[in-house]
């Protein structure tokens, strides 16, 4: 199959020329308070602790200086609501991830982020930049292995194939983080997103011979992990170290072909009016600011993605430090990813992964 | 007009025929025109009439198979819910005790608890290192942990414990409003007690047991949490497939056209089971 | 009576934790008759009626059949035939197989059942109906279905747990005569239960009335009505003037009591008293006469017409004799009666009376 919108590069860039336009005319950001700007923010969020963070690290010094009403709907999964309203949006913000929101910008449904209309993306680390979202934190992303089951630990993706762990070795569904990790499988053995061969043939064998189990979501590792039915997974850092602090001794290593690193942000609804958009980008900005995120991996845990913050983190803040290597290795693999490509063939390599994986 | 005319007239006004036309029957319709749209993977459908989506979903050996499981596994879940809740609905119907409000409650419990909290018990007890396993082996039953977890028993045995309680009130209710007094005249007429369950108060629970295995059994057939975490990769539902197609491949028509098939398989037998289920006036 | 007894229940007691429900009640059944346990909500009948079907163990005592102890049977294996106050027939069954199940338990032949399932449906009024469902009769139907359910098996002893209570009360007077001459033909031994007491005296050879668990009294309907023993048995049976008295002679077969500034002549009855007692004298209403002009002789009382009421049929007189006496008269509806008006001064006669103790005590007691 061919990805049949031709060329989105162009078409993006077409469309990044006019909001650049409108940009231009519009009153510059940093002076905030346009006379044109809206009054009121509609933020799709989940609820629980990440929207009090949120709210507490970036909403409420927003609207202490804007005073803007927000208007909050709270739950997962409004991928498809976004794309039901793509021709006339009823929110301006939505919480995403680096490959929601690459699939929603392939489907027009989401602004791109560009230094024109949020200045401070050039503060952001490039691992951390994606053409329709930057994170305002990071999180880390490699393998939790039990290590009073497995003493030597683990050190790299391969250890998951290892038959000494085969019935213990977890995977992520594809609904969480599993088809991420299999993409960067994929990549790892020199697949890409039109040809899954090399990815679809080593995790048919993790499955196959080394008895995978298929874990659905953090509370669902936590679980598996605790109980001693998984010893090995792919998984969040922040999360392992919940699951040891929790009673069992697991270790996170960032595996030494590279890690994983998701970022979340709220990207910014096309197709709103102008005044909106500009107060979402507003929005936007100041969650990429450096007292934003200092705040907010204070209430969160997570690593900054401002290069300045990250080079100068407060003495409470220290244990979030990474070396520029590490950093480095984050962005490795999913620098590459072509998410446009991985949405287009999403059907398929779903398919695929459903017979020839699981049910191989 | 005739009488059934009337009826389906008046039932159309009705709040509760509002109701249902805006929740159940739209949304249907609504579903069964997606399905019958070309997935496209950038525009996510494009009203073009086709039948392929049903193709796939009936012809395709993947799916059948998992049709035939959802329904496999909603069958054993009716029936063995129906074979414990019936003797524990029986008994809340009939007993005087003072354990009975208790009783009662211990059987709302479990919906008290989020389904998923209810399922991550399981994943406790049914471990290799779990209760259960724990249990076997001091009794002597096996030497080492048998594999439950991420098989259907362990499916099977979650939903019927999640949905216990939509098969024991429908049958509580059935039993209770029974006149104990026609079980009693079955036995002064000669009948023994298993004689006058058989001959009487099963038939007579017949309401229940329908409400109740139509309840467990379409509940059971949508599941998509319990089978995700307790059944792993080979315990594959329908309502799985449904929630990966809508949120995560984003292929709206083929969801619509597995989910068609989904409410169809369940309309239509239960349409069966309340057709054989009805004799007589009740 | 030289008959040994069809049924026998001796010294019965229910207890329901510290309540006592009933008892110690023994009660005796003769062959073919037709007895009716009679009394107010609470009294025990319908407790007894459990106990003699096997429904309900007794905390003490014995129940025995044709001289058989079936104290510890279960109901199925005494052979009574049972009609529930609100039929309890099994919706889920035709008429038919409502009427062929006790059969059926016992293994009756398929052919015989037919036939006798035929015949008692004849012998209830209801030829024809055997494919209907219960729910599409009507309450007198189901009624009758109810007594061809229970009859059919020929029970030994058909009992009858007030079966006629929800029936409206045109199709109430009807089922009286139906279900006695159902009985009759079969010459089945009947107990019924009934809280009614019309119902009781149309049908019944023999009645025991029942009270706070024990029984009060039995006997034949006209007994139980011109002589009651109890203040209780007098109320509840038909209306009753119940009037203070005092004895002021014992006599020889009868009694001479002051009723105000009157004095009457009673009959004896089984009550011992002495001179000086109180008593209470009970007149029937229909058996008060009354009168525009002056009656003399013994057991009269003048007093004034207090209040009249006119039913059709009949015509209801108070009199008010004294500040704290006064006596209601009923009357055929003739011309005669209906010329009395409130404030008409009356004199009042009241031969046929009957003494009952001032004070109930409290009865155990056979029948």
């Amino acid at each position: 199959m061919k990805i049949r919108k031709t060329d989105p590069t162009r078409r993006t860039f077409l469309r990044g020329s006019a909001a650049l336009g409108a940009a231009a005319l519009a009153t510059p950001m940093l002076s905030g308070r346009a006379a044109a700007q809206a009054s009121e923010l509609r933020i799709l969020f989940p609820g629980g602790t990440w929207q009090e963070y949120f709210q507490q690290a970036i909403i409420d010094p927003f609207v202490a200086d804007r005073g803007t009403e927000i208007v909050w709907k709270t739950g997962l999964g409004f991928e498809p609501l976004l794309i039901a309203q793509r021709r006339r949006p009823q929110w301006d913000l939505a919480h995403q991830n680096q490959n929601t929101s690459s699939q929603l910008g392939a489907m027009e449904a989401i602004e791109e982020w560009t230094e024109e209309n949020i200045p401070n993306l050039a503060q952001i680390h490039p691992s951390f930049r994606y053409p329709h979202l930057a994170g305002k934190v990071h999180t880390p992303y490699g393998i939790a292995v039990n290590v009073s089951e497995v003493p030597n630990g683990a050190s790299a993706w391969t250890d998951l194939w290892d038959p000494a762990f085969k019935g213990k070795v977890g995977f992520p569904a594809w609904n969480w983080m599993g088809q991420e990790v299999f993409h960067a499988i994929n990549e790892l053995n020199g697949g890409a997103p039109d040809n899954v061969d090399p990815g679809i043939e080593r995790l048919k064998a993790l499955f196959a011979e080394n008895d995978a189990i298929i874990v659905d979501n953090v509370e669902h590792a936590m679980q598996l992990m605790s109980a001693g039915e998984v010893w090995i997974m792919p998984h969040f850092g922040a999360r392992t170290m919940q699951i040891r602090d929790a009673g069992t001794d697991v270790e996170f290593i960032l595996p030494e072909e590279g890690g994983l690193s998701f970022i979340w942000n709220t990207s910014v609804v096309a197709n709103r009016p102008d005044a909106s958009r500009e107060l979402a980008f507003d929005l936007v900005n100041h969650s990429l600011s450096v007292e934003a995120q200092t705040t907010f991996s204070k209430l969160t845990n997570y690593p900054p993605t401002n290069i300045e913050l990250m080079n100068n983190l407060p003495p409470e803040l220290k244990h979030l430090e990474m070396t520029p290597d590490e950093v480095e290795s984050l962005g490795n693999i999913q620098r590459n990813f072509d998410y446009m490509a991985m949405f287009a063939y999403r059907d398929e390599i779903k398919t695929r992964w459903d017979r020839e994986v699981l049910g191989g | 007009m005739n009488t059934s005319g009337r009826l389906f007239s008046t039932f159309l006004f009705s709040p509760i025929g509002i109701v249902y036309l805006l929740f159940l029957l739209a949304p249907i319709g609504f579903f069964l025109s997606m399905s019958l749209f070309r997935y496209d993977a950038f525009e996510l459908y494009v009203p073009a009439l086709t039948t392929e989506n049903f193709e796939r979903v009936l012809t395709d050996g993947y799916y059948q198979e998992i049709i035939f499981r959802t329904l496999k596994i909603a069958f054993l879940t009716s029936l063995f819910s129906l074979l414990l809740g019936y003797p524990l609905a029986y008994f809340l119907a009939r007993s005087r005790t003072q354990w009975r409000g208790i009783l009662m409650f211990l059987v709302i419990a479990p919906l008290m608890s989020g389904i998923i909290v209810r399922t991550y018990g399981w994943i406790v007890l049914l471990g290799s290192d779990g209760a259960v396993n724990k249990t076997l082996i001091s009794i002597g039953l096996i030497d080492q942990p048998v594999q439950i977890l991420n098989t259907e028993t362990a499916v099977l045995l979650a939903l019927v414990h999640i949905l216990m309680p939509y098969m024991v009130f429908p049958l509580f209710s059935s039993l209770a409003s029974q006149d104990p007094d026609v079980e009693r005249a079955a036995g002064t007429l000669g009948a023994g007690r298993i004689r006058t369950f058989l001959e009487v108060t099963l038939p007579l629970s017949r309401t229940g047991i329908l409400m109740g295995s139509a309840l467990v059994f379409t509940l059971s057939a949508g599941s998509v949490v319990t089978p995700a975490l307790l059944g792993g990769k080979d315990v594959q539902m329908l309502g799985q497939q449904i929630y990966d197609l809508v949120l995560t491949t984003l292929n709206w028509p083929l969801a619509s056209a597995v989910a068609f098939v989904l409410v169809l398989c369940q309309f239509s037998i239960i349409a069966l089971y309340f057709r054989g289920g009805r004799h007589g006036p009740a | 009576m030289t008959q040994e007894p069809v049924l026998e229940i001796r010294d019965v007691v229910k207890q329901y934790g510290d309540v006592r429900a009933l008892g110690p009640v023994g009660i005796s059944v003769r062959e073919g008759e037709f007895l009716t346990l009679l009394g107010p909500s609470g009294c025990g009948k319908t407790t007894t009626l459990h106990i003699i079907a096997g429904l309900t163990n007794p905390t003490e005592g014995s129940v025995s059949m044709k001289g058989r102890d079936i104290t510890a049977l279960e109901p199925p294996q005494r052979d009574m035939g049972l009609v529930f106050q609100n039929y309890a027939l099994f919706p889920h069954k035709t008429v038919f197989d409502n009427v062929a199940f006790g059969l059926r338990m016992r293994r009756v032949p398929k052919p015989e059942i037919k036939e006798r399932v035929e015949r008692v449906l004849e012998v209830v009024g209801l030829p024809g109906i055997g494919s209907r469902y219960p729910s599409e009769l009507s309450g007198g139907q189901r009624q009758r279905v109810a007594v061809a359910r229970a009859v059919v098996i020929e029970p030994s002893i058909l009992l009858l747990d007030e079966p006629l209570s929800n029936l409206d009360a045109v199709l109430r007077k009807r089922m009286r005569l139906d279900l006695r001459n159902i009985q009759q033909r079969l010459g089945i031994t009947t107990i019924f239960v009934t809280h009614d007491q019309d119902e009781a005296f149309e049908m019944s050879d023999r009645v025991i009335l029942m009270n706070k668990g024990g029984i009060e009294q039995s006997g034949p309907p006209e007994e139980m009505y011109d002589r009651p023993e109890s203040r209780f048995a007098a109320e509840f049976i038909g209306e009753a003037n119940l009037v203070a008295g005092e004895v002021v002679e014992v006599g020889q077969g009868e009694l001479k009591v002051k009723v105000a500034e009157a004095i009457f002549t009673a009959p004896a009855g089984k009550m011992t008293v002495a001179q000086g007692d109180r008593v209470t004298v009970m007149v029937r209403p229909e058996r008060v006469e009354v009168s525009k002009t002056p009656i003399s002789g013994g057991n009269t009382l003048q007093g004034k017409v207090s209040s009249r009421v006119f039913s059709g049929d009949q015509v209801s007189l108070t009199m008010r004799v004294t500040e704290d006496l006064e006596l209601l008269c009923s009357k055929p509806s003739t011309a005669l009666y209906r010329g009395f008006d409130i404030g008409d001064p009356v004199w009042i006669s009241a031969d046929d009376c009957w003494v009952l103790p001032r004070v109930d005590t409290r009865k155990g007691g056979a029948a």
